[in-house]
């Protein structure tokens, strides 16, 4: 039984059809990466596997997590039931500490497994643990979620939250976009510090940069729509040295 | 001018005006009280109930004030003010001090301060007072501008003064409540506050209206007054908080005028109630001045709640912010109305007035307009209003990290008042908020 098994997905935003048709399995252990220009649907697919009811999933997609459809669950409960998607645009929640946010979502996510809450001094000293491996400074627990953060401490903290929930998928949305080497680094040792065998990765990303920390075990292309490629980490040097336009000229050619 | 009751609004016969005239005609008022009272009741005669047609009051409907079946009976005739009881919330860092009902202090545990000089009165202990401060200050502000000022004019037998004199600091917060006296009539209340720090001195009040009866069944409309003056380089931080029932109509109107040097920090929290309107009008007559004002306003079923603010820079160099929020929900209204004067050669004046609001159901109003009225050309002055939904995007972000709609719906109503509550500067100002934002949650 795969992690995640995405079959025939097809996805329309204001009956513009997005998602032509993607089908991709991810198994437990595997990181996987999807690459792919500007408009081809990548953040769609993260959206969706997020469940944002902005997206109609149209009748045929089938999308499985851990056996069963997900596609009638709501977001918060995709999320209780351990997937993690870290946004390419992280909002801003004035007057909400990250503190008092992740221990509400850790609570929410424990009590639907049946899990007692966590005690909120106890759960503030693991919280700023993780923001010093990560890289952010720990007093930005007390400061409202991503209010007034940089691009690139905006992205550190999704990576944050990741670490926290530790969910067992993690989709993550452009995470390397506005980063500078240093925070891509940093970003990169968060994620590799969780691959495990019971963790399965999706890394959306444009450019090969994040993957040379992040060696995926496979690569796929998302181009108008389809994956229209997929192979190993050698894919995405090839795109880094040829772009996508060969791709483009190989579908045109289809 | 008619001042025949023959031609009067029939609706103004529901008010107890027979005895505001045997008032203005006693021997033991002095005389500046008698004028202003005669001239309140002849301007209730003469000035018409606001109605839709009134533009500052275009959006209040006042029904609940005029039921042809309520004769309202003024508090003064009261007897029995029955035992005044407090909400346990407030005794969190909020203890009463001064506690005013009806013409008396039934509590003050501020005797010490006597000794540095600040005088804690009624208005009727200084009725006499030699230099006729109170006469200057009254006249200051006397004339009525609508019918509802003209209520507190006539019925103004009474009050609590607080005096500081030049050059004393107070550190401790001073905390006065107003309750509702625990009677079951159609009370019409009418408590005054007259606030004076003299030259060179600091304080921090917190003003509490509230109405905590055990057995609400009959209405109240209480309509109060505050008149705070800030001497040269002084410095005052204000807090006032209103809460009632269903069955609490509250109108209040607040005038401050502030020296040269000076500021003023005026937050206030309209947190529950049938029908308020809080009317705050803050002037800066001396070079220098500081305006601060934040606050909330929160509507739920089918309450009214209205603030009206101006702040007026007379003179050059002065600083004003306004920083306020407002919540609606069910079929609650929440209408904000705030206007920046910049008087002729009121240069370098400085001023940024924002205002935000929630509207947490379909039916219900929050309604914005922050105005600006410019008459100098050196100035600085910015205005803004937001009002919507708790944003969709936000939401989402909640439900994928585990939050459901209702909870991040309520975190993000606690996040959004929490934001004018940082500028709050009174500790544990949230644990008077909280009971009432749980209303808002539910």
């Amino acid at each position: 039984m795969s992690l995640l098994e995405i079959k025939n997905l097809r996805v329309s935003i204001q009956n513009k059809l997005i998602l032509k048709g993607i089908s991709l399995k991810i198994d437990k252990g595997e990181v996987h990466a999807i690459m792919g220009p500007n408009g081809s649907g990548k953040s769609t697919l993260a959206q969706v596997i997020a469940g944002n009811e902005n997206y109609q999933v149209e009748p045929g997609s089938e999308m499985m997590y851990k056996g069963e459809s997900i596609l009638d669950l709501s977001p918060e409960e995709r999320a209780q039931k351990g997937i993690f998607v870290a946004f390419q645009y992280p909002v801003e929640i004035p007057g909400l500490s990250n503190l008092e946010f992740l221990h509400s979502a850790i609570n929410e996510i424990r009590k639907s497994r049946g899990e007692s809450p966590l005690d909120l001094w106890d759960f503030e000293k693991a919280l700023k643990e993780k923001m010093e491996e990560i890289g952010l400074d720990p007093n930005f627990a007390e400061r409202s979620v991503n209010e007034g953060f940089s691009g690139g401490e905006k992205k550190r903290n999704e990576i944050v939250q990741m670490a926290i929930l530790q969910p067992e998928l993690a989709v993550l949305d452009e995470t390397d976009s506005g980063l500078d080497i240093d925070a891509l680094k940093s970003v990169a040792e968060g994620v590799n510090r969780m691959r495990s065998s019971e963790r399965g990765f999706l890394v959306i990303t444009h450019y090969q940069r994040l993957l040379n920390y992040i060696k995926p075990d496979f690569v796929h292309v998302l181009y108008n729509g389809r994956i229209v490629k997929s192979g190993d980490f050698k894919l995405a040097v090839e795109l880094e040295q040829k772009g996508y336009d060969w791709l483009k000229q190989e579908e045109a050619t289809v | 001018m008619s001042n025949t009751l023959l031609h009067i609004d029939s609706r103004k016969k529901l008010l107890p005006l027979e005895i505001a005239k045997r008032y203005s005609n006693s021997e033991l008022l002095p005389d500046w009280l008698k004028k202003i009272i005669k001239d309140g009741i002849l301007a209730i005669e003469d000035l018409p109930i606001p109605d839709a047609k009134t533009e500052s009051w275009r959006e209040a409907n006042l029904g609940c004030f005029f039921n042809p079946k309520i004769e309202w009976i003024h508090s003064s005739t009261l007897k029995d003010m029955g035992e005044v009881k407090f909400h346990h919330l407030y005794s969190n860092n909020f203890e009463p001090n001064i506690v005013y009902v009806n013409g008396k202090i039934v509590r003050n545990n501020l005797n010490y301060l006597s000794s540095k000089g600040v005088n804690i009165s009624t208005l009727s202990e200084r009725y006499f007072d030699e230099g006729g401060f109170l006469d200057y200050l009254l006249n200051e502000f006397r004339e009525s501008r609508h019918f509802f000022e003209a209520v507190s004019r006539a019925f103004l037998f009474d009050g609590l003064v607080i005096e500081i004199p030049p050059n004393i600091v107070i550190d401790t917060p001073i905390n006065i409540y107003f309750p509702v006296p625990e009677v079951n009539s159609n009370v019409l209340d009418t408590p005054w506050f007259i606030l004076i720090l003299n030259a060179n001195s600091q304080a921090k009040v917190s003003v509490h209206y509230i109405d905590n009866r055990e057995n609400p069944s009959s209405p109240v409309w209480i309509n109060a007054s505050e008149l705070i003056k800030v001497g040269a380089n002084s410095h005052l931080k204000y807090l006032s908080t209103y809460s009632g029932y269903a069955k609490t109509y509250r109108f209040v109107s607040t005038n401050a005028q502030l020296d040269k040097d000076s500021s003023i920090i005026y937050n206030s929290l309209l947190l529950d109630g049938k029908f308020i309107r809080s009317e705050l009008n803050v002037e800066l007559v001396g070079e220098n001045g500081y305006a601060e004002i934040n606050g909330l306003s929160l509507s739920e079923k089918v309450n009214y709640s209205e603030v009206q603010q101006s702040i007026g820079h007379l003179k050059p160099n002065c600083t004003s912010r306004i920083n306020w929020r407002g919540i609606g929900k069910d079929e609650g209204k929440t209408v904000y109305r705030g206007k920046i004067y910049i008087a002729p050669g009121a240069q370098k004046s400085d001023s940024i007035q924002l205002f935000k609001g929630l509207c947490l159901s379909d039916r219900a109003i929050v309604d914005a307009k922050p105005q600006l009225e410019i008459y100098a050309d050196d100035v600085r002055c910015t205005h803004g209003a937001t009002v919507g939904p708790p944003p969709q995007e936000l939401v989402f972000y909640f439900q994928a990290r585990g939050i459901d709609k209702i909870r991040a719906r309520k975190l993000l109503v606690s996040a959004f008042v929490k934001q004018v509550l940082k500028e709050i500067p009174f500790s544990n100002v949230i644990k008077l908020v909280e009971p009432y934002l749980g209303k808002i949650y539910e």
